[in-house]
């Protein structure tokens, strides 16, 4: 799976399944300020993450960095699909 | 919206730009404290204008809504407080504080807003229970910062044996020996320290295990004194200071998980520590929602995070909707009650614990009451808990943080998961954070549901349990019959954690198509499945309300006569 298709299918994701009204997802919109609600979406995301790209996530993968948006999801999966 | 995971700490330049003073909000936030101190104290008792005469005046009947000295039955408590006669008192001293503490933190520049808060709440606690206590309360949170935070700090070690001496029941005769203990113990702490703790700290696997017990010394204590009782026969005494800290366990492990997470700034000064601990929404009703604030990391990322003024309104809304559920709730709740009994529905008052114990003694109860009974009992326990909650959100709200509600209409949730998020939504982050991560990143990898189950479990049953260990510990002693009558509600934390699994796995396993509540053919499914999670929620409740000599066996009858399936009884 290529990078833009791995970025529509996280988006796709994240709008279905977190939708807040009035904020535009982009691939820069900071996701731990302005999307997840709570711990848990992190979970549900982290399961999607793991199905859907066959990557394995750790504790130490929860952070700011991680999950400053779209476009570092898609560079850790892409990361950790290499390795 | 903010998230609790953010990674984006709200810079001071973007805090003085929300720090612009309007006073007519803080007018506003002072007569809502005010209409508080009207409805909960006797303050107008001189002036013959209490609640109760105003509402004779008036020729009306408050009745549920009084108490007996003729203000409003207050749920607002000032939990074990010993330095006043009465808990209107004690209200009164937290309102001024309250008070005090709000003008501090909406005037003063913004390097002084956190520390004055710090320095009412301190003044607070010393005042309603008393210096020794506030003493070591403040010696054991500077152990933590010291633990936690290793560095040369010979200062704030010699604070901690000054502070000990201030906790001593008796002293030394004489001024002298006094302060020759004081400065000996200062001195002995501040080498002890910088020459022996410092350098433990130094070693990374030494310093994970001392942090660790330090942090969790609240359930390490009652390991101590259980292991102590059976061995002496008799359990651990508990000083009041340790009490009013070990209360503040849940937050100490969030605060703990910002800091392996690296979410505390390594140079966070004592004070930084202590706003996390010392605030006034530590003082009233502490027994319940102890982890509202979070950790570090949440705390700083809701403090002036937008104008200030739209977070103290945020807080005064709040203010007024707890007033409303305060003020109101055993009425309704006697209202809901009256009307099931006019309908021919036996529901024990609307409390689940009476019903227990009726159906122990072999009075027959029916599906109908059975169902009736616990939604009426936890619609009883969501309004109070609701007033309560309410209000300790609003009072961060004034001082500042803009935390995010603890209580949000949880008779919207559609599913186990969502109720318990909008039922106690700071302490479920709580168990989330301390118990699910860890067992969901640990355990199960290779297979998802069971991975799911086991996180859930480990959160909403086995966390959840042990909160209520040292619940029940830390009021009635924490002895084995304490950990007994615990151990007898664990249907109830079974039931619970595997109902919020299986609506977790279910609720994974599709992708949304629509949102819950819209105005479409889906809707009925919508009421019936917010129906169905109230009443699932109440029904376990059963077993969490033992009662006299009712056994587990007898619960579980009386809760399988909720789906027509008799027997039991006695």
């Amino acid at each position: 799976m290529n990078q833009q298709a791995i970025f529509d299918s996280l988006r796709q994701y994240l709008q279905d399944e977190f939708p807040n009204q009035g904020i535009e997802l982009a691939g820069d919109t900071r996701l731990l300020d302005e999307w997840f609600v709570d711990s848990m979406g992190i979970i549900e995301t982290v399961i999607f993450i793991e199905r859907e790209f066959g990557v394995t996530m750790t504790r130490a993968d929860i952070n700011g960095e991680t999950f400053q948006d779209i476009n570092s999801l898609v560079a850790f999966i892409g990361a950790r699909a290499a390795s | 919206m903010p998230s609790l995971l953010s990674n984006q700490p709200v810079t001071d330049a973007e805090r003085r730009a929300n720090d612009k003073h309007r006073h007519a909000i803080v007018a506003l936030a002072l007569l809502v404290i005010g209409v508080y101190v009207y409805c909960f104290t006797l303050v107008s008792a001189p002036v013959d204008l209490l609640p109760a005469q105003l509402a004779e005046r008036a020729d009306l009947s408050l009745e549920h809504v009084l108490d007996s000295d003729g203000n409003i039955d207050s749920t607002i408590s000032i939990l074990m407080a010993q330095e006043f006669g009465s808990n209107d008192d004690e209200r009164l001293v937290f309102f001024g504080i309250l008070a005090l503490a709000f003008l501090s933190s909406y005037y003063l520049p913004l390097a002084w807003k956190q520390p004055a808060l710090v320095a009412w709440t301190t003044l607070g606690i010393a005042t309603l229970y008393g210096v020794p206590a506030m003493a070591g309360l403040l010696a054991a949170h500077l152990c933590v910062f010291l633990v936690l935070h290793p560095g040369r700090r010979p200062g704030v070690a010699a604070l901690v044996g000054a502070l000990a001496v201030v906790v001593m029941p008796s002293y030394p005769e004489g001024p002298l020996a006094t302060w020759l203990l004081l400065i000996g113990l200062s001195v002995a702490c501040a080498l002890v320290y910088v020459y022996a703790l410092v350098p433990l700290l130094a070693r990374p696997r030494v310093a994970r295990v001392l942090q660790f017990a330090t942090v969790h010394a609240a359930v390490v204590f009652i390991g101590v004194s259980l292991a102590l009782e059976a061995f002496t026969g008799d359990a651990l005494d508990l000083s009041l200071a340790a009490l009013l800290f070990f209360w503040q366990w849940a937050r100490l492990a969030m605060y703990h998980v910002d800091h392996a997470d690296g979410q505390v700034p390594a140079d966070i000064t004592p004070v930084g520590y202590l706003s996390v601990f010392v605030s006034p929404g530590v003082i009233p009703n502490w027994s319940w929602g102890v982890t509202i604030g979070q950790g570090y990391a949440y705390l700083q990322g809701k403090f002036l995070c937008e104008d200030k003024n739209r977070i103290v309104l945020a807080g005064i809304r709040l203010m007024l909707i707890a007033l409303l559920y305060l003020v109101l709730w055993r009425w309704v709740h006697a209202l809901l009650v009256s009307a099931a009994q006019s309908g021919g529905i036996e529901v024990f008052g609307g409390y689940t614990r009476r019903m227990v114990r009726a159906f122990s003694r072999g009075v027959d109860v029916g599906t109908v009451s059975v169902l009736a009974t616990t939604l009426l009992d936890l619609v009883r326990f969501m309004m109070f808990l609701a007033g309560v909650m309410h209000f300790k959100v609003a009072i961060w709200r004034l001082c500042g943080y803009h935390v995010d509600p603890y209580y949000d209409k949880p008779w919207l949730a559609t599913n186990l998961m969502a109720f318990w998020t909008r039922f106690a939504f700071h302490y479920r982050e709580f168990l989330v954070r301390v118990f699910y991560y860890p067992v969901f990143f640990r355990a199960f990898r290779r297979h998802r549901t069971l991975r799911i189950v086991a996180a859930s479990m480990a959160a909403a049953a086995l966390g959840n349990f042990i909160w209520h260990v040292t619940e029940r510990s830390f009021f009635r002693e924490p002895d084995f019959d304490a950990l007994l009558y615990v151990f007898g509600t664990w249907p109830y934390f079974v039931l619970l954690g595997a109902g919020i699994a299986v609506s977790q796995v279910f609720l994974l396993q599709r992708r949304r198509t629509r949102k819950p509540w819209t105005r479409d053919r889906w809707f009925v499914v919508d009421v019936v499945a917010a129906y169905v999670t109230m009443q699932y929620f109440a029904l376990i409740h059963i077993f969490a309300r033992p009662s006299g000599d009712a056994t587990v066996a007898d619960m579980t009858w009386l809760f399988l006569r909720a789906f027509g399936i008799e027997g039991g009884g006695r």
